[in-house]
């Protein structure tokens, strides 16, 4: 085997045993049998953790720096003598290096654990991130720490947000923030909000169970109209990406609906006046996904975020 | 110590120290399925026929209510009855995790915290119990 066959297998392993994790933009890759296990507030301001199976962590945090680039040095300095402080009092001796790289900062520390960190700054979206990846002294992962410290993203390149949880990718326009989010096991679901309009990603697991005993269109009455209000549906059976699906229309109805376009009249934005979702049940990955937006007439918000999902590799 | 502080807790519960067991270890656990129970495979389902209480409180109450059933049915759906049938003995949760997960394509995540909280059930209805790799049943208190 020569060197570039070896490389393209290398990387070949690498894509398929690691995994995308994706929260408000800020992407990492990891090792596959690492997952999420807590994300906390919003664009400006967020923390996330990744836990491998054994005792090793991912931690990232971020936050807005509000117009001018920040010392990128400063803040690690600052970073390992919080950490030297705190390990002092537990009575834990903590040795550390820091480096300047250009663009980025890296650190290193070892106390009862082992972290390797890197602190960038991303001046389109004027964040500052910050990831370490700790794991215990007999785990020798340094090589793997370095690899999800080089794969930290802070934007996509075309201007869309980045969602990536438990193998599920898709992106949203920028306009679209966070609204609520489940995450269950089996169950994942984000809705966005824009104003007045509204966009719902979700992901079921065990689909084979979930749809055995009903239709694809019976399971989507049952399961997901009732969170649709005031918009009155149609459906009509489609192919997605090969996957027996639904597409689901829809024109706002009832006295609530027009009370808010009222409302909304007063205002500079307007009333969402129709819904698109789309629904699929991907036998590859065993799952069933679903896309639903309101939006005004014309717009394709829907279809964007449904073509974005790779529901299976 | 610890014999003693076991002892306690058996009939004093509140009073016994908190298992302190982390994930390695609480994924090595052996789920052993009841041999009271009766239970028979009925297409995807598993149907449980499980034993009522026979202590003196369930004697009172079988005094003043007529047709208490011997027995309490329980039906168990495809993913219940998976676990189900790897409850045998042999399987550490670990291993019924990642049996699980293959066969309905979860994320292990999603596998564990579902099948984890499955048994967590099945243990405090006494449907299963939970071998420790010692050999001695219910988890180790320290």
């Amino acid at each position: 085997m020569n060197v570039s066959k070896a490389g393209l297998c290398l990387k070949k392993a690498m894509r398929e045993t690691w995994s995308t994790i994706a929260w408000e933009g800020v992407t990492v890759r990891v090792p596959a049998e690492w997952s999420l296990v807590g994300v906390s507030g919003d664009a400006q301001k967020g923390y996330l953790r990744v836990d491998s199976p054994a005792q090793s962590v991912l931690e990232m945090r971020w936050s807005a720096a509000s117009g001018k680039p920040p010392e990128l040095l400063a803040k690690g300095r600052e970073l390992l003598a919080n950490l030297d402080k705190s390990c002092r009092k537990q009575g834990t001796k903590v040795t550390s290096k820091i480096k300047n790289e250009g663009d980025s900062v890296t650190f290193w520390w070892k106390a009862d654990r082992i972290g390797e960190g890197r602190l960038t700054y991303c001046q389109k979206c004027d964040r500052v991130l910050i990831a370490q990846v700790i794991y215990p002294p007999e785990e020798d992962l340094s090589d793997t720490a370095q690899s999800i410290l080089r794969s930290m993203r802070d934007h996509r390149s075309d201007n869309l947000i980045a969602w990536a949880l438990y193998g599920f990718e898709f992106a949203v326009p920028a306009s679209y923030v966070l609204d609520r989010h489940t995450l269950m096991s089996g169950y994942i679901k984000l809705a966005f909000k824009n104003r007045a309009k509204q966009l719902v990603v979700e992901r079921w697991g065990l689909a084979n169970t979930i749809v055995a005993d009903y239709s694809l269109m019976d399971w989507y009455r049952k399961d997901v109209l009732p969170d649709v209000k005031g918009f009155r549906t149609d459906f009509e059976q489609i192919d997605i990406s090969g996957h027996p699906g639904l597409r689901v229309w829809g024109q706002a109805a009832g006295i609530r609906q027009a009370v808010k376009s009222v409302a909304y009249s007063l205002t500079l934005y307007t009333n969402p006046r129709f819904l698109t979702g789309y629904a699929w049940h991907c036998t590859e990955s065993n799952r069933l996904y679903s896309v639903r937006a309101t939006h005004d007439k014309g717009e394709n918000i829907a279809e964007r975020v449904r073509d974005l999902i790779r529901c299976h590799k | 110590m610890s014999r003693l502080s076991n002892s306690i807790s058996r009939f004093i519960p509140f009073l016994g120290a908190k298992p302190k067991i982390d994930r390695k270890q609480a994924l090595a656990v052996v789920p052993v399925r009841n041999p009271l129970i009766e239970w028979e495979r009925r297409g995807k389902e598993i149907h449980l026929s499980i034993p009522m209480r026979d202590d003196c409180v369930a004697r009172l109450v079988k005094r003043f209510l007529r047709n208490v059933p011997e027995r309490r049915r329980v039906a168990l759906d495809e993913v219940g009855a998976a676990v189900w049938e790897l409850c045998n003995g042999e399987r550490s949760i670990n291993s019924i995790v990642e049996s699980i997960s293959r066969s309905y394509k979860l994320t292990r995540r999603e596998a564990e915290a579902s099948v984890t909280m499955f048994l967590q059930t099945l243990a405090k209805r006494n449907y299963i119990g939970l071998m420790s790799l010692g050999g001695s049943k219910g988890a180790k208190r320290k």
